[in-house]
């Protein structure tokens, strides 16, 4: 198998298996109601790095022996490849329609990524052209539009950008509580959490679940922080003012609307009426280095019984 | 309203709070380095042209250019435009206060609910 052809076939192996893993996981996404916000965020972001995880995994355990023989670390097995087809980078050969399916498979992870990367890049470029026409006000930056924004925006330098409509559409405590609610998105990292999980997640059918109850479940934790100051009263007061400025301005659009939008809303409200969650530091890169680690030690352990594994199925498959 | 250029942000405040100016007098205004071409400078005022950027008039064989809007107006206008596009934007690199729309009704109710517990503490 030629170099390019070995390098196609990944494509359609890491992209099955990291799809296949996705679809495993997706039904526990339901056992996740209900749970405090800090696990939701933890457990959705582990759930969404996974299908990745897994992919490494199998991709590592096909080039283990190609890689290893070479350092003396594995034994080169390829003549002992007759009762299914080897995935090599040095031996063997791809057949046309795996070769199309890996082609495939390439191109549809780097458009989905690439989409990803390009709103990034966006967001950044807006979020520092409207910080440069607006008034640093020590903790965030007010801008002088009419649209309602309330937003932390930007990976490199997070910022908290607020629009004078808010500022006079909001009393002093909720004022407060909204830019209470944009800082512990700062302090959590979010947005270079959710960057990451949606670039993870980006070509992997069914994984986008997951970013979505990331999302929500952070949101859930920036409310209880912002309500353990100022009480989720005035953080409800905040996200019904800013809900209405939107609803106010209907063009413009603020996300999701109609009956999810709604019910979400509703959700929340009552949610921080009910007092919210005591805090609870995030764990999900621990978890994400730990399931790094376990994969790493499963490749070392088992990559053996991994490769068969994937090499036979990828026979079944007509590869 | 889009964002300027380099070029286009040099010639728009070679125009602002100046008299109006031909595309000679408009190139004399700008940073002496880099060297700009008159035919560069005057594909970019036929640009912000276009954009409703500057407004021109008929002087002679010439014309003479404008800013449509003082640098005040401009700043607002572009805030207002790039607001807008951060709203439909989506959620990657930021994150929003509220990204739910809802009926006035909804809200009504909700904010009837907060205001009577806020109230009943």
């Amino acid at each position: 198998m030629s170099v390019l052809g070995f390098g196609l076939a990944t494509g359609s192996l890491a992209l099955a298996t990291a799809t296949a893993v996705a679809l495993l996981v997706r039904p526990w996404a339901a056992a996740l109601r209900g749970a405090p916000a800090a696990r939701r965020a933890d457990i959705a972001a582990f759930a969404a790095v996974a299908p990745l995880l897994a992919a490494a995994l199998a991709v590592g355990a096909v080039l283990w022996p190609a890689v290893g023989a070479p350092l003396g670390w594995a034994v080169d097995h390829c003549i002992g490849h007759v009762h299914h087809p080897h995935l090599c980078p040095r031996h063997g050969h791809a057949s046309g329609p795996a070769a199309a399916a890996g082609a495939a498979a390439w191109l549809w992870g780097v458009a989905r990524t690439g989409a990803v990367l390009r709103a990034l890049v966006r967001a950044e470029a807006l979020g520092t052209r409207l910080a440069a026409l607006g008034e640093d006000l020590g903790g965030f930056t007010l801008l002088p539009v009419r649209p309602a924004l309330c937003h932390v925006v930007g990976l490199r330098a997070p910022r908290i950008l607020v629009s004078a409509s808010v500022r006079a559409a909001l009393p002093a405590d909720a004022l407060g509580a909204a830019l209470a609610h944009e800082r512990a998105h700062l302090t959590r990292g979010d947005l270079r959490w959710s960057a990451a999980l949606r670039l993870a997640t980006a070509a992997v059918p069914g994984a986008g679940l997951w970013h979505g109850i990331w999302r929500e479940a952070a949101e859930d934790c920036a409310d209880d922080a912002a309500a353990r100051v100022h009480g989720g009263g005035a953080v409800a007061d905040a996200v019904l003012r800013v809900a209405r400025l939107g609803a106010d301005a209907p063009a413009l659009g603020l996300g999701v609307g109609g009956a999810t939008g709604e019910a979400a809303l509703e959700r929340r409200v009552h949610r921080l009426l009910a007092g919210g969650e005591p805090p609870r530091p995030p764990r999900a890169g621990l978890g994400l280095v730990l399931g790094g680690a376990a994969a790493a030690a499963a490749l070392a352990v088992a990559h053996g019984a991994v490769h068969h594994a994937v090499e036979t199925a990828w026979g079944w498959l007509g590869g | 309203m889009s964002e300027l250029g380099t070029l286009e942000t040099q010639v728009m405040e070679a125009l602002w709070g100046q008299p109006a100016a031909t595309v000679r007098e408009v190139a004399a205004r700008l940073p002496p380095t880099p060297p700009r071409a008159y035919t560069t400078v005057m594909t970019t005022l036929d640009r912000l042209h276009r954009k409703g950027l500057v407004t021109r008039e008929k002087d002679g064989l010439a014309y003479r250019y404008q800013a449509a809007l003082p640098r005040e107006a401009h700043a607002r206008q572009l805030a207002d435009t790039l607001a807008a596009e951060l709203l439909t934007h989506g959620d990657a690199g930021l994150a929003a206060l509220v990204d739910a729309t809802a009926s006035g009704a909804l809200l009504d109710r909700l904010a009837a609910l907060v205001n009577a517990r806020r109230a009943a503490r």
